[in-house]
């Protein structure tokens, strides 16, 4: 990996300058002979905003229900309401697929939690209380998908 | 294949910041919450707070 570009890319991205942070790495890949890998230039995946809006809206409800939920069981073991007034949801987190090796299909899942501990340390991402049943299929990458599935199967680089 | 990987990942959390930034407009419940949002294996974590 190239820890140098990975970091300032990062700090773009922790100050929320995304579109920067692409045409930093954009610039970076086009400096490099051409490769299959370069059809990742000038792809966006912003054909997906409704679908992620409604797949990011229905799964807040029902994790906001299931929280709702185990509070009311709370409240009617000790017959009192708030009985735990901190539980509830407070931060989701989504996460794609290990792209690099399952090319078939890259999609996304959702996680629900009922704490946020911060980006300093992230190992509390793996203690979800709540999960998408379903994932949500990224379309629009398949040429890229095609890309990774010859680079792991055949270790190529094509032109 | 590294800028790559890295380019998707940044492709991800673009559509992850305009969907929040339309959500934000509608007035949506889910962006009073931090959403994270990254590729698994990846620590180049983007957080969408209100």
């Amino acid at each position: 990996m190239n820890f140098e570009l990975a970091d300032k890319l990062d700090n773009l991205l922790q100050e929320n300058n995304i579109e920067v942070a692409i045409n930093i790495a954009e610039t970076k890949l086009k400096e490099l002979p051409n490769s299959d890998f370069h059809k990742v230039l000038n792809n966006d995946l912003l054909h997906l905003k409704s679908d992620l809006s409604k797949y990011l809206t229905d799964f807040y409800n029902s994790a906001s229900k299931f929280y709702i939920g185990k509070k009311g069981l709370i409240s009617s073991i000790f017959k009192k309401k708030n009985t735990n007034p901190e539980k509830g949801l407070k931060a989701i987190y989504s996460e794609m697929n290990g792209f690099t090796i399952n090319y078939d299909r890259w999609f996304i899942d959702l996680f629900a939690y009922s704490f946020y501990n911060g980006l300093e340390d992230i190992d509390w991402l793996a203690e979800f209380e709540f999960d998408s049943a379903k994932s949500l299929t990224i379309t629009g990458f398949e040429e890229i998908q095609t890309t990774f599935q010859d680079y792991m199967k055949n270790g190529m680089t094509k032109n | 294949m590294e800028i790559c990987e890295l380019l998707i990942i940044l492709r991800l959390q673009q559509l992850f910041q305009q969907t929040f930034l339309d959500a934000k407009e509608k007035g949506s419940e889910w962006i009073k919450i931090p959403i994270l949002a990254t590729a698994h294996d990846y620590d180049m974590i983007y957080q969408m707070k209100e």
